[in-house]
C-alpha cells in the first residue's frame, strides 16, 4: 500500500519521529530549558488568572486568597511560587545567556540578529516581570511600579507619552492596575508569540551545533 | 544496485549470480547493449548482494543510490521526550524548593495616597536606583537618558565592534567596558534600591 506523504497522520510523524539533536549542548539545554520555564509560566499564569480579579479594590484580596485557601491552602500558594520563581529564574538565565554571547563575541556577523533579539527578548522578560508585580497591589509593589514609571517620565520625547499610557493616566492608581494586566496576560504574550515566530526563522550560528538531522548550519 | 561482470563473461556466469541473488531474496535482470554483462538488482535491501564480490566472476559491485546519510539524533518519542520529562521534573523540583523556602511575600495593601515611604524598587531595577541616586536631583533626567542609551550602544554593538575572528584581545575593550556595566550596575543594586 503506498504511503500518504500528507495530512494529519503524516505531519505527526514528521514532527515527533524525526531525530531531534541530542541534549548534551550546552546551547540546546539551555534552549530547552527556556522553552520549559516559558511552559511553567504560562499554565501557572493561566491557573492563577482563575482567581486573581484586577481592580484596586479586589486585586489584593484576590491575591491573598489564592494564597491562602486555593487548593486548601496550599495548590494556590504553590502555585503563584513557581510563577514568581520562573519568571524570577528566567530572567537570571537571559541575562547570563546575553553575558555569555557578549564574553564570546558571538554578537558578531552572523549572530548579530540573534543578539539583538536576546536583547529585546531580555527587555519583554523584564517587562513581564515589572508588570506581573503591581499585580499583587501590595505597598511595596505600588511604590516601586510608581518609581520606574517615574524614571521612564523623564525620557525625553517618548517618555512621557509612553508612562502615561502605562500609567492610564497623569498619576498610578487604580487604572495603571488595570492596564498591567492587560499588558501582562495579552500584549506582552502577543509580543512573545511575535518574538518567538521571529526566533523561529533565524538560522543557527553556533557552529558547534548541529541542527535537526544532523545537518550543520550552512556558513 | 550494479553487479559488473568480470570480461569474458558468458551465460553460465549470468545465470550464476542471478540463482546466487536469489537465494538471499533478491531479484536481478541483465542490462542489454553493455560493453561487459551487468547486472541490475531489483528488489529488497541490495546490502545482501554484497557477498556476491567474492564471486569469481564478479568485478565490481556500484550503487546506484547515493551514499547513505546516516540522520543524527534521536527520535522524539520515546528519548526525547524522556530526557525532556526528566528535564521538566529536575525544573519543577527546584522551583517548589525555592517556593517552599522564599515564597513570594505579599506586605501591606497599596495606599495610593499614601507615602512612598521606604518602598524598595524591585532587584532588577536597583541597579538603575543605585545608579540615580548618586545623581544630584536635577540630573536625573540626565541619568535616565544616559541609562537608555546605554542600552541602544548593547542593541547596536555588532555595529560598533567591528572586529572579526575570534582575536579577543582585539575585543577586549568593548568586552571590559561591556562588563563594566553590567558589574556596575550589579555593585550599585547591592548599594542603591531605595525609593
Amino acid at each position: 500500500m503506498a504511503r500518504h506523504q500528507h495530512g494529519f497522520q503524516h505531519a505527526l510523524r514528521r514532527r515527533f519521529y524525526r531525530p531531534y539533536p541530542y541534549l548534551h549542548s550546552r546551547h540546546l539545554a539551555f534552549r530547552w530549558l527556556v522553552t520549559t520555564l516559558l511552559g511553567i509560566l504560562a499554565v501557572t499564569g493561566i491557573m492563577l488568572s482563575f482567581y486573581y480579579q484586577p481592580s484596586s479594590e479586589t486585586a489584593y484580596e484576590s491575591v491573598r486568597y489564592i494564597m491562602r485557601d486555593v487548593g486548601h491552602g496550599w495548590s494556590g500558594w504553590l502555585c503563584r511560587g513557581i510563577h514568581y520563581w520562573a519568571s524570577q529564574c528566567l530572567l537570571v538565565l537571559g541575562a547570563l545567556q546575553l553575558v555569555r554571547i557578549l564574553v564570546n563575541g558571538r554578537y558578531r556577523g552572523r549572530g548579530r540578529s540573534h543578539w539583538r533579539l536576546g536583547l529585546l527578548t531580555l527587555a519583554l522578560l523584564f517587562a513581564f516581570a515589572f508588570t506581573g508585580d503591581l499585580l499583587a497591589w501590595d505597598d511595596a509593589a505600588f511604590w516601586s511600579a510608581d518609581q520606574a514609571l517615574n524614571w521612564l517620565d523623564q525620557l525625553p520625547l517618548f517618555g512621557h507619552a509612553l508612562a502615561g499610557v502605562l500609567r492610564g493616566g497623569e498619576e498610578t492608581g487604580p487604572a495603571t492596575l488595570r492596564n498591567f494586566f492587560g499588558f501582562h496576560v495579552l500584549l506582552l504574550p502577543a509580543a512573545g508569540v511575535l518574538l518567538a515566530w521571529l526566533w523561529s526563522w533565524l538560522p543557527d550560528w553556533n557552529p558547534n551545533l548541529r541542527l535537526r538531522g544532523g545537518r550543520r548550519p550552512q556558513s | 544496485m550494479i553487479i559488473v561482470l568480470k570480461e569474458g563473461s558468458g551465460e553460465a556466469e549470468v545465470r550464476e549470480v542471478l540463482d546466487r541473488l536469489e537465494e538471499v531474496g533478491l531479484r536481478g535482470r541483465e542490462l542489454e547493449g553493455r560493453p561487459r554483462r551487468v547486472i541490475h538488482v531489483l528488489n529488497g535491501p541490495t546490502w545482501k548482494a554484497k557477498p556476491l564480490a567474492r564471486l569469481e566472476a564478479v568485478s565490481a559491485l556500484v550503487p546506484t543510490s547515493g551514499p547513505r546519510h546516516r540522520r543524527e539524533g534521536r527520535r522524539f518519542f520515546p528519548y526525547h521526550f524522556l530526557a525532556w520529562a526528566v528535564l521538566l521534573l529536575l525544573v519543577l523540583s527546584g522551583l517548589v524548593l525555592l517556593s517552599g523556602f522564599f515564597p513570594p511575600g505579599l506586605g501591606r495593601p497599596a495606599d495610593v495616597l499614601g507615602e512612598a515611604g521606604s518602598a524598595q524598587a524591585l532587584w532588577f531595577f536597583r541597579g538603575v536606583a543605585g545608579f540615580l541616586s548618586l545623581l544630584p536631583e536635577d540630573s536625573v533626567a540626565a541619568g535616565v537618558l544616559a541609562l537608555f542609551l546605554i542600552w541602544l550602544a548593547f542593541f547596536f554593538l555588532p555595529e560598533i565592534d567591528r572586529t572579526t575572528g575570534p582575536a579577543r584581545l582585539k575585543r577586549l575593550p568593548i568586552v571590559a567596558l561591556g562588563l563594566f556595566f553590567l558589574l556596575g550596575g550589579f555593585f550599585l543594586a547591592l548599594g542603591g534600591g531605595r525609593g
